[in-house]
C-alpha cells in the first residue's frame, strides 16, 4: 500500500538511534509491554493454535505475516510517522480483530476495543474503507479481481495450474542473468515491490525455487526451497497463490541517480514473478499481458 | 553532493524561527502554522476556492489542544503516540489515546478474558524471545564458519536445486554442537516449533563480509575484489530472528530503514564513529558495498570478516566477541 512506510532513502532523519544496544534478557526490550505485545503478535499471527503455523481451513480467511504487514500500514500516514515500533503493532492487531475477529470464534468485538480505549473508531473505519478500496484494484500478474474481491491467475493459483505449487515453481519466467524491468503499479493492497525499485531496472542473480509446506508428526519437511505465498494475494486473506521468487541486482545509481550514490554501492532486492517484465514501459501492456 | 538541498535549507532557515524562541505551550503544529501556514493556505485557497474558513484564528490555534508528545518529550519513546485523527493539521486532534502500555494491557486482559491467549502462553513466548533465542546462536555458526572453510563455503554456495540447504546445515550444525556456556546443544529440537531453526530461520541466505575467492567484474570493468553486506529491512523489520533473537532498536527505527538503503557508506561510518573507531580506510577498501532489502520471506544473514589477531583464540573466546551488529554487517570486527 502506497504510504510512509515507503521511507526509503527520505532524507532528513538525523541519526541512528540505540546502536549499541546490549543483548542481555532485561534489554531485549526498551519496557515490559513491548514484550506482551510481542508475544500476542506471535500467538495471534504465525504461532497461533499452540505454537505452530495452523494448517490451512481453506473455508475462513486466514491470516499471517503478509495480513500484519498491511494492517500496519493502513494506519492514518500522520500517526505512522508519530508512532514508535510498537505502536504500530497495537494498530494492526487491532485492524486484524476488527477484519477476522468474527472468524475466531471467541466473541471478540470492536466494539469492546473501542469502549476499552484499545483502539479508536476512526483508525477501523479507515482501515475498513482502505481494504473495501483493495478489493477492486488490480494486483500484479492477477489482473482485476471479480465482484466478491477473488482473482483468477492460469499462472499463480495452485488450484488452476495442472501439478500445484511445484510445478509453478518448476516453470520460473525468467533466468539468471537476465536483464528486468520492475513494473509499475499503485496499490491500496500490500505489495512487496517498493516504489523505489518500479520501472528500474536490474538483473536477476538468483531464483528461489517453490514447494508445497508439508508437515509430518509436528515437523515441517524443509527441502530447501522457497515454500511461501504470493504476498499480494495472501495479505488479503481470501485466496492462496504461489509465485517464483528472484532475487534482483541493482546498481545504486539506477535507483538513486549518478552523483547521488557512491558507483560501488549495489542493492539486492527480491521479486515475485508478477514484479519484473523483460520489457520496459509497463503502459505498453495491458493486463493479459501480465498473464503471459 | 547535496549542495542543492543545502541551499535550500539556508534560505528556509532565513524565516523559520527557533522553536525554542517560542512562547511556552506552543505545540508544533503552531510552529508549524508559524512557519508555512501561509504558504499552505494559499496553496489550498487556490484549489479548493475558499479554505480559509477552515483554517483556525491565531486565537483559536492558542486554544488548540498541544500535542502531548510535546508536552512530554518522553512520550514518543515509551509510547504514548496519540491517535489525533485530525482532518488536516490545522484542526485540533479529535481522539487523544490512553499510553500504550495502558492500550497494551487492556488488550491483553481483554483476549484472556475471551480465551483468545493465556498468560502462560504469552509468558512462554516472553521467555522465548529474551532467553531461547539469542545472537549466540548465530555467533557460533560465524565462529563455525571461520574455523571450518568447508562450512563456510557450503553455507555460501547452496546447490541451485536447494537455494535454502544453509538452513540445513546450521541446523545440523547448532543441534549437534555443545555450547560451552550451558554444556547443552546450541538448538534444542524441541524449541523451533516443527521449524528448522525457529521463527524467520526457515529462508535463511549466508553472505560473507571480506575479500571475495574468485574476484568478479562491474560492468564498468572495476574490479571486485572485497564486498561488504548490509542487511536492512526498509518497510518493517524483518531479519533472522532465530539466529539473532528479537531485533535491535536500531534495527527497527525509521532512521535506518530510510538511511541504509540510499547512503550505507554514511550509516557505516556513523556505527564506526559512535563506537570510537575510526572506518575510513576500510571503506575506501571495499570495492563493492552490497545492501540487501529483506523484501520477501529471504532472511540474509553475513558472516564478519575475522580480525586476524583472533587466530589463537579459543572457540568460546571467540564466540564472545562476535557481535550481533557484525552479523548484519552495521559493524566490522575489531582485533
Amino acid at each position: 500500500m502506497e504510504g510512509p512506510h515507503f521511507n526509503a532513502g527520505w532524507r532528513g532523519y538525523g541519526k541512528i538511534p540505540e546502536k549499541y544496544q546490549p543483548y542481555t534478557d532485561k534489554t531485549v526490550w526498551d519496557e515490559p509491554w513491548e514484550g506482551t505485545l510481542t508475544a500476542m503478535v506471535a500467538l495471534l499471527t504465525n504461532y497461533g493454535n499452540g505454537f505452530r503455523p495452523p494448517p490451512p481451513r481453506e473455508t475462513e480467511p486466514f491470516w499471517g505475516l503478509d495480513a500484519f504487514r498491511w494492517a500496519r500500514e493502513c494506519m492514518h500516514p500522520r500517526d505512522y510517522m508519530n508512532s514508535n515500533y510498537y505502536a504500530l503493532w497495537l494498530d494492526a492487531i487491532a485492524a486484524l480483530i476488527d477484519n477476522y475477529g468474527a472468524y475466531m470464534g471467541k466473541g471478540v468485538s470492536s466494539q469492546e476495543m473501542i469502549n476499552l480505549g484499545i483502539v479508536s473508531a476512526a483508525e477501523l473505519n479507515r482501515a475498513r474503507d482502505i481494504r473495501r478500496q483493495a478489493k477492486n484494484e488490480t494486483v500484479p500478474g492477477c489482473g482485476k479481481p471479480n465482484y466478491q474481491g477473488e482473482y483468477a491467475s492460469s499462472k499463480y493459483d495452485p488450484k488452476v495450474v495442472n501439478g500445484g505449487i511445484s510445478a509453478i515453481g518448476y516453470h520460473p519466467k525468467f533466468r539468471l542473468g537476465q536483464n528486468v524491468w520492475f513494473i509499475r503499479q499503485q496499490s491500496s493492497g500490500h505489495t512487496r515491490e517498493y516504489p523505489y525499485s518500479r520501472g528500474r531496472l536490474g538483473t536477476i542473480v538468483a531464483y528461489y525455487g517453490l514447494a508445497p509446506q508439508v508437515w509430518m508428526n509436528n515437523q515441517l519437511q524443509f527441502t530447501g526451497k522457497y515454500m511461501e505465498g504470493y504476498a499480494d494475494i495472501w495479505c488479503r486473506g481470501l485466496q492462496r497463490f504461489y509465485a517464483p521468487l528472484y532475487s534482483v541486482k541493482f546498481y545504486a545509481a539506477e535507483l538513486w541517480g549518478i552523483g547521488y550514490s557512491d558507483p560501488r554501492q549495489v542493492v539486492y532486492v527480491d521479486a515475485y514473478e508478477p514484479y519484473i517484465s523483460s520489457r520496459y514501459g509497463s503502459y505498453l501492456l495491458n493486463e493479459r499481458d501480465d498473464e503471459r | 553532493m547535496h549542495e542543492d538541498n543545502n541551499n535550500n535549507d539556508k534560505s528556509q532557515k532565513t524565516e523559520i524561527n527557533d522553536p525554542s524562541q517560542l512562547p511556552s505551550g506552543s505545540s508544533r503544529r503552531d510552529f508549524f502554522k508559524n512557519v508555512s501556514g501561509g504558504v499552505v493556505s494559499a496553496g489550498l485557497t487556490g484549489i479548493a476556492g475558499t479554505a480559509s474558513s477552515t483554517i483556525p484564528s491565531p486565537a483559536e490555534a492558542a486554544n488548540a489542544t498541544a500535542c502531548p508528545t510535546d508536552a512530554d518529550p518522553t512520550r514518543w519513546w515509551i509510547g504514548g503516540t496519540p491517535i489525533r485523527d485530525c482532518v488536516n493539521e490545522f484542526t485540533p486532534p479529535q481522539n487523544i489515546m490512553n499510553p500504550l502500555p495502558a492500550r497494551v494491557n487492556a488488550l491483553k486482559d481483554l483476549l484472556i478474558s475471551k480465551g483468545v491467549v493465556d498468560q502462560a502462553k504469552i509468558d512462554g513466548f516472553v521467555q522465548y524471545y529474551s532467553q531461547i533465542i539469542t545472537p549466540m546462536l548465530g555467533a557460533a555458526v560465524v565462529v563455525q564458519a571461520w574455523q571450518d572453510q568447508s562450512f563456510k563455503q557450503a553455507l555460501l554456495n547452496p546447490p541451485p536445486s536447494q537455494p535454502f540447504y544453509a538452513s540445513m546445515l546450521i541446523r545440523n550444525f547448532l543441534t549437534g554442537t555443545t555450547n560451552p556456556k550451558t554444556n547443552k546443544p546450541f538448538l534444542d529440537p524441541a524449541s523451533t516449533f516443527g521449524m528448522t531453526l525457529g521463527p524467520e530461520g526457515e529462508y535463511i541466505r549466508v553472505v560473507a563480509n571480506g575479500p571475495l575467492n574468485k574476484p568478479e567484474t562491474c560492468p564498468d570493468g572495476r574490479r571486485i575484489r572485497l564486498v561488504h553486506n548490509l542487511v536492512v529491512c526498509t518497510v518493517c523489520s524483518c531479519y533472522p530472528q532465530a539466529l539473532l533473537g528479537i531485533q535491535p532498536t536500531w534495527y527497527k527505527s525509521q532512521q535506518y530503514r530510510a538511511r541504509a538503503i540510499a547512503e550505507p557508506f554514511g550509516v557505516l561510518k556513523e556505527f564506526a564513529e559512535d563506537a570510537g573507531h575510526n572506518i575510513d580506510a576500510y571503506l575506501k577498501s571495499v570495492d563493492e558495498l552490497r545492501v540487501w532489502d529483506s523484501n520477501s520471506e529471504v532472511r540474509i544473514f553475513v558472516i564478519p570478516e575475522m580480525p586476524s589477531s583472533w587466530k589463537g583464540l579459543s572457540f568460546e573466546e571467540k564466540l564472545n566477541r562476535v557481535s550481533r551488529n557484525s552479523m548484519l554487517g552495521a559493524e566490522i570486527l575489531y582485533g
